[in-house]
């Protein structure tokens, strides 16, 4: 078989030379015997891009894409989750009352939260991100701070509910998040 | 190194930690310092051995729950008989595992690092 294809491929190759052969020498084209070096570099250069724009260019560019929408997507979840919270909060403010289930819930996420902050610190660290680091810190920090206002004081006592005060409170540092959020994902798209 | 007793919350204590007090409802941080956290810590101290605090497998820590175990394990409550720990000594011979919640550990440090400083 390998016999057969390499017979094939050198036929077809003889076969190649002496067409090239016969418009070499036909009277219809005209061929210069000297070399022009301009032309020689722009042929080479034609060459190399021909190879570096699909083979190294573009795998590069599709990898960071790739990675880009990874980590934006992970932002998104993570805001996504917060947002969940911050329902429920809502959902709880005075004269409303938090359920044991919503108060559980609340602790769950913030559990999710911290997990998932965790693992990006990781994908960052791995595709090269060095520059997210102090915005992965600020919301670590801003997760806590979170977690204080809307886990701290009476919650999950039985009928417990925001008052307005702790709701404005909380929903300040939440709109922050989301800021922050926001901004990371800007941030890693204008990289 | 130093022998280590495990402690693992959702199994000894309650998969459900809830409050505060225990006059805002069951399974509460102060019930926990109280009944669970300082007398291993106390035993610790004196048969100078580490805690290690498995804190997984729970539904997750209000931030009132925290403060009041781990703040108050440094603070004391005079009230429950519970003499202050020095802050020093208590990490000597704590140790807190959390998968779970991989920031926990951080904010329990930092109640106990505010509970440390005289108000």
């Amino acid at each position: 078989m390998i016999r057969k294809i390499i017979i094939a491929g050198a036929s077809i190759f003889l076969l190649l030379v002496i067409i090239l052969g016969f418009i070499w020498h036909s009277k219809y084209f005209k061929t210069e015997r000297d070399i022009n070096v301009v032309d020689l570099a722009t042929f080479g250069l034609t060459l190399f891009l021909a190879w570096y724009v699909p083979n190294i260019l573009e795998k590069k560019a599709t990898g960071t894409r790739f990675e880009k929408e990874m980590l934006i997507r992970h932002i998104e979840r993570l805001r996504d989750s917060f947002g969940v919270i911050q329902n429920i909060v809502n959902q709880a403010t005075l004269p409303l009352m938090m359920t044991p289930e919503q108060g559980l819930q609340i602790n769950s996420v913030l559990a999710d939260l911290s997990r998932s902050l965790t693992q990006f610190n990781k994908l960052i660290e791995v595709c090269g991100y060095k520059e997210l680091e102090a915005d992965k810190e600020l919301l670590v920090r801003k997760r806590i701070g979170y977690k204080q206002k809307v886990t701290g004081g009476q919650f999950q006592q039985q009928n417990f509910g925001y008052n307005s005060v702790q709701a404005a409170s909380i929903a300040t540092t939440y709109s922050e998040i989301e800021m922050t959020c926001s901004l990371i994902i800007i941030k890693i798209n204008r990289y | 190194m130093e022998k280590q007793v495990i402690y693992k919350v959702a199994k000894e204590f309650t998969p459900t930690p809830g409050v505060r007090s225990p006059k805002e409802g069951n399974f509460s941080g102060e019930e926990f310092l109280s009944k669970h956290l300082y007398p291993k810590m106390v035993q610790a101290i004196e048969e100078k051995f580490t805690l290690v605090i498995d804190l997984d497998g729970t539904a997750g820590y209000a931030t009132s729950f925290l403060e009041a175990a781990f703040g108050g394990l440094i603070r004391g409550c005079e009230a429950d008989g519970l003499k202050a720990i020095d802050l020093n000594v208590a990490k000597k011979h704590l140790k807190l595992i959390s998968h779970d919640d991989p920031y926990l550990e951080e904010e329990i440090e930092e109640y106990m690092q505010e509970a440390a400083v005289p108000a």
